[in-house]
């Protein structure tokens, strides 16, 4: 590599560095800001109140079911959208799978394409007790169901969603890696074919190293995402029953724009981008800038 | 290097270029013209070709004012009033919740105090129905008018209460005997879903009117000065909750929501739903005008607030005017163009929205039914807000959540604990 | 023998996995034929009589009226966000130079914030330009959220293409600007195909933004304008359903057009260092 002109480097990233800053960092330290006072959009009133805000959130008890909501969605989404998807992907990539793995990847990623709101019409309709088919297809295989309400049980709310959420995202991913896995070289294959090494082992040993910047950047944005969970919730229970499938994005809303606890409602999102950024940071151990 | 920097500031300025031709604004008012904005709800179909029509008359009518009419639906506007609010760029006439939507815009100055323009035309203030104006009224007075309104009552399916030989209940025991006969036919006496949560509101809003006196009510829904601690709130809650105990309501409750249960209601598959004026429309278009009847809820057992029998809920949609609006006399004008009797009526024709005017629904305008349960609630005075709009967001939230709870077994204490502790948080922020 | 079982308890397993996936597909275009009433009566099964109507409803009353709004708006933001993220893309991944962490790092931290936090912030500062209810306001906030996931996805991208390629240019007395436009671009092919896709289905499904930035109607978005079909009390939700199935359609075809471009072999082999 070779060492480049400062203001030729600075010409490329400009563009792109000016919008982040001024479209996406400056409104957050505005909230910064904005979540040291007590206010509404609604209100006239703008009272100062130093970290008031901050204290009154980690004493508020649905922050804290927001939270492990957002990790039963964290958690969920790392083994359907990184482990299953990576398998998915894999073998989708291997010989005797290709010619229809066009069909297969096209299927898988259409849901992603649909608006949140009409999946969650359709999971709404499909985990309705009442209406549903999801009761009847358990009593089919002699689980009694009765007390089953998907959505409507205070336990079974959040992961019902995180499932959801699964069903529309992973072909996603799936998507990303089969791209990732077409560009390894072939020739890497073809030695390890010619040592005889067999299909789970070639996984292992070339196309997991060969591909681990691509499941970073996944492993980033499913956890970012669903940190920042938000469209599934509001679509299905909003939040409910009670608090119980509330996020942390979902609450946060509520707070601002129904509650008009605007003050409190940007520490909220202080906190979202700082658990985020720290947890995004972490991940970047991984990621290696150079070769 | 200079070619590299030079075809950089092309691309950059190409870019620039291409928003400069996307950002064209077409802001330019017609010379002399007043210009208002005016943002409603109602861009439904059914709906917006009443409104454009009517603005059209008004234009006509003042060529001089010109009308920038938006509309966005019921969901968007909640989300967009507060950003408006917060930008401190509010159109000049916009859409309204009665109640505490209302009222917070009044106690900051958002919006223009109308109460001179209605002491100077007295025929336009008395010709709204008192109980749907004094909805707008905030310490006194005016901030804005009803355009529409709506009252709650108990619908029920005749041909169900055919089958089962039952009249229509006038007290609470036959109300619960009717119930009882129903649910041992199996039948499900009340439809009724809660995912969206704001649906129990309804019925302990119409609890608490009927167990809270009057002042303690009125005081509890000011921000200011909630506190909740009436043990008649409690009772309210427990009467609700005792309806889905003794399995009126149905099973599966929370994850069940209004409008699939409205559409079994209409198919027969419930004897009775809760639901608003505004709304018999639906149910006429469903079951026709003889198939389904309403009545008045009637008085829980032990309702001891001193407006328990006179008392319905309901509530009205309004129109407000901007506190900054450069024109407020030409906007008072089209309220009141808007809100005038023939054109009420026209409204109410034309779109089945009720309006809230003296008078303004009849069999001409309405149906028969709609008209007869309007004749009846001429005579309440008293008027129950919609709870889930008439109290501080954070308490009707909190309600809402807790009540969802409380329909999977948490008790009417523990409900009315939360909104307490609520309660005191806006008061204590509104100090 | 054995190789073949397993080849085909794989494809069972595929082909399970996709009618798990296609079921609710069929569900919501079937039912974009039923009535209102159908759907909560008996929401799983054929409609009684098919109404065509639904689907030319939806165009006329919501689809139609928005598409060329949307069709702008994606199109110029995914363009904008994906030509700005190749350009970023390139010196972080193959020039080197001191403060490239930092750089990374900011960008990184985009992917990190919640859209919801940055509204009511966002919407002052659009008022304050002056570019409130303008298309470009929008354009430029849906860009600037698609930058920090597109930069990083080429980034990864560049960083497998081989270094020989630009060393071998450089020595042929190349600018990194002609590298950049004559090597990285054309290369780049597929990537870019994956990240069109990426942020043109944001773009095109963003909602909150939309609504709150936007206020003439003539400019309004299909997901603001498929919210008119759900009023409070009054919504059609059959016509909803139709509408949306309708209106992820251009997203579908446009997918299934640029898949092409994820061709295996396209760079594989050849450029890998």
């Amino acid at each position: 590599m070779r060492k480049d002109n400062k203001r030729t480097i600075a010409l490329y990233m400009f563009p792109a560095i000016l919008m982040i800053i001024v479209l996406l960092y400056l409104p957050i330290f505005i909230n910064l800001y904005e979540s040291f006072f007590s206010w509404g959009a609604m209100s006239s009133s703008h009272k100062f109140v130093g970290i008031g805000n901050y204290i009154k959130m980690f004493k508020d008890e649905v922050f804290y079911t927001a939270l492990k909501n957002n990790m039963i969605f964290m958690i969920m989404s790392v083994i359907f959208q990184i482990g299953l998807s990576l398998i998915i992907a894999n073998t989708l990539e291997s010989k005797f799978m290709r010619k229809t793995q066009n069909i297969f990847q096209s299927i898988y990623f259409i849901p992603s394409l649909l608006m949140v709101t009409v999946v969650g019409i359709a999971f709404k309709m499909i985990c309705s007790p009442s209406i549903g088919i999801i009761n009847p297809l358990l009593e089919l295989i002699g689980i009694n169901a009765e007390n089953i309400d998907l959505l409507g049980n205070a336990g079974s709310a959040t992961f019902s969603i995180a499932a959801m959420s699964q069903w529309q995202y992973i072909g996603y991913t799936v998507v990303l890696f089969v791209v990732a896995i077409q560009n390894i070289p072939a020739d890497l294959y073809e030695a390890a074919d010619i040592d005889g090494a067999s299909a789970i082992k070639k996984f292992f040993y070339i196309t997991l190293p060969e591909i681990k910047d691509t499941i970073l950047i996944n492993m980033i944005i499913t956890i970012t995402g669903s940190i920042r969970e938000y469209d599934e919730v509001f679509v299905t229970t909003n939040g409910g029953p009670g608090y119980a499938s509330e996020t942390l994005a979902t609450y946060l809303y509520k707070v601002g724009f129904r509650n008009d606890q605007m003050g409190y409602a940007s520490a909220i999102a202080f906190f979202i981008f700082i658990v985020t950024f720290a947890i995004g940071l972490l991940q970047m151990k991984g990621y290696q800038l150079d070769e | 290097m200079k070619r590299k920097a030079i075809a950089m500031l092309v691309v950059a300025s190409m870019t620039v270029a291409l928003f400069a031709g996307c950002g064209s604004k077409s802001d330019e008012s017609d010379s002399g013209k007043v210009k208002l904005t005016f943002l409603d709800k109602h861009p439904e179909d059914e709906y917006k070709g009443y409104f454009e029509e009517a603005i059209a008359d008004f234009e006509k009518e003042n060529p001089d004012i010109e009308i920038e009419y938006e509309n966005i639906s019921d969901q968007a506007m909640k989300e967009k009033l507060s950003v408006l609010a917060a930008g401190g760029d509010l159109p000049d006439i916009f859409f309204c919740w009665g109640g505490e939507c209302l009222n917070r815009f009044s106690r900051s100055g958002k919006i223009l105090d109308l109460t001179s323009y209605m002491d100077e035309d007295a025929e336009w203030k008395d010709s709204f129905l008192p109980a749907f104006l004094s909805s707008s009224v905030y310490e006194g007075k005016n901030y804005a008018v009803p355009y529409r309104s709506s009252v709650l009552y108990m619908l029920y399916n005749k041909q169900v209460f055919a089958d089962n030989n039952l009249d229509v209940p006038t007290t609470w025991d036959e109300f619960i005997d009717v119930c009882d006969t129903l649910k041992n036919k199996e039948i499900t006496p009340i439809a009724f879903g809660n995912s969206d949560k704001w649906y129990t509101m309804w019925y302990v809003g119409q609890f608490n009117a009927n167990f809270v006196n009057k002042d303690v009510r009125t005081a509890d829904y000011n921000p200011s000065s909630g506190a909740f601690t009436d043990e008649g709130y409690v009772k309210a809650v427990q009467t609700f909750l005792d309806l889905n105990d003794a399995g009126y309501l149905g099973k599966n409750v929370n994850s069940k929501d209004y409008y699939q249960v409205r559409e079994e209601f209409a198919a027969g598959k419930y004897a009775m739903i809760l639901d608003a004026t505004s709304q018999f429309s639906f149910y006429k278009g469903a079951m026709g005008e003889d198939g389904y009847g309403y009545f008045k809820i009637p008085i829980p057992d032990g309702a001891t607030g001193d407006e328990a029998s006179t008392i319905v809920t309901g509530g009205s949609e309004n129109y407000a005017v901007s506190a900054e609006t450069k024109h407020p006399d030409e906007a008072v004008k089209f309220l009141k163009f808007l809100t005038k009797k023939a054109q009420a009526e026209k409204q109410t024709k034309e779109t089945g929205l009720p309006n809230a005017i003296i008078g303004g629904i009849t069999e001409d305008n309405s149906d028969a039914v709609i008209a007869a349960a309007y004749e009846t609630s001429e005579d309440y005075d008293a008027i129950a807000e919609w709870l889930d709009q008439c109290v501080d967001g954070n308490v009707s939230n909190t309600y809402m959540a807790s009540l969802q709870e409380a329909l999977d077994g948490k008790s009417a204490e523990d409900v009315m604990a939360d909104v307490q502790k609520a309660a005191k948080e806006v008061a204590d922020a509104n100090k | 023998m054995k190789k073949k079982i397993v080849h085909i308890i794989t494809y069972f397993l595929f082909i399970l996995f996709a009618l798990i996936i296609i079921f609710p597909l069929i569900w919501m275009v079937i039912t974009g034929f039923k009535t209102n009433q159908e759907l909560f009566l008996s929401p799983f099964s054929l409609p009684e009589t098919w109404h065509w109507e639904n689907y030319v409803n939806a165009w006329n009353k919501g689809i139609g009226v928005y598409l060329s709004n949307s069709v702008i708006i994606t199109v110029a933001a995914t363009a904008l966000s994906t030509f700005l993220s190749c350009l970023a893309a390139y010196p972080l991944s193959r020039l080197k130079f001191k403060t490239k962490k930092l750089w990374v790092y900011l960008i990184l931290g985009g992917l990190m914030l919640a859209p919801q936090s940055s509204l009511i912030s966002l919407f002052k500062m659009v008022k304050i330009a002056g570019l409130y209810d303008t298309r470009i306001s929008l354009i430029l906030i849906d860009a600037a959220f698609r930058i920090p996931f597109a930069t990083f996805l080429i980034m990864t991208f560049y960083k497998s293409i081989s270094y020989s390629l630009d060393e071998s240019a450089y020595i042929d007395g190349a600018t990194t600007w002609q590298i950049f436009v004559k090597i990285m671009l054309p290369l780049s092919k597929p990537i870019i195909a994956s990240c069109s896709i990426v942020s043109f289905r944001a773009v095109w499904n963003e909602l909150m933004f939309a609504n709150v930035l936007l206020q003439s109607t003539d400019k309004k978005t299909v997901p603001v304008g498929l919210m008119n079909f759900q009023g409070m009390t009054t919504t059609n939700w059959t016509l909803v359903i139709s509408s949306m199935v309708i209106a992820s359609l251009p997203l579908i075809i446009a997918f299934l057009l640029l898949q092409k471009q994820f061709v295996r072999g396209l760079t594989a082999g050849s450029v890998k260092g």
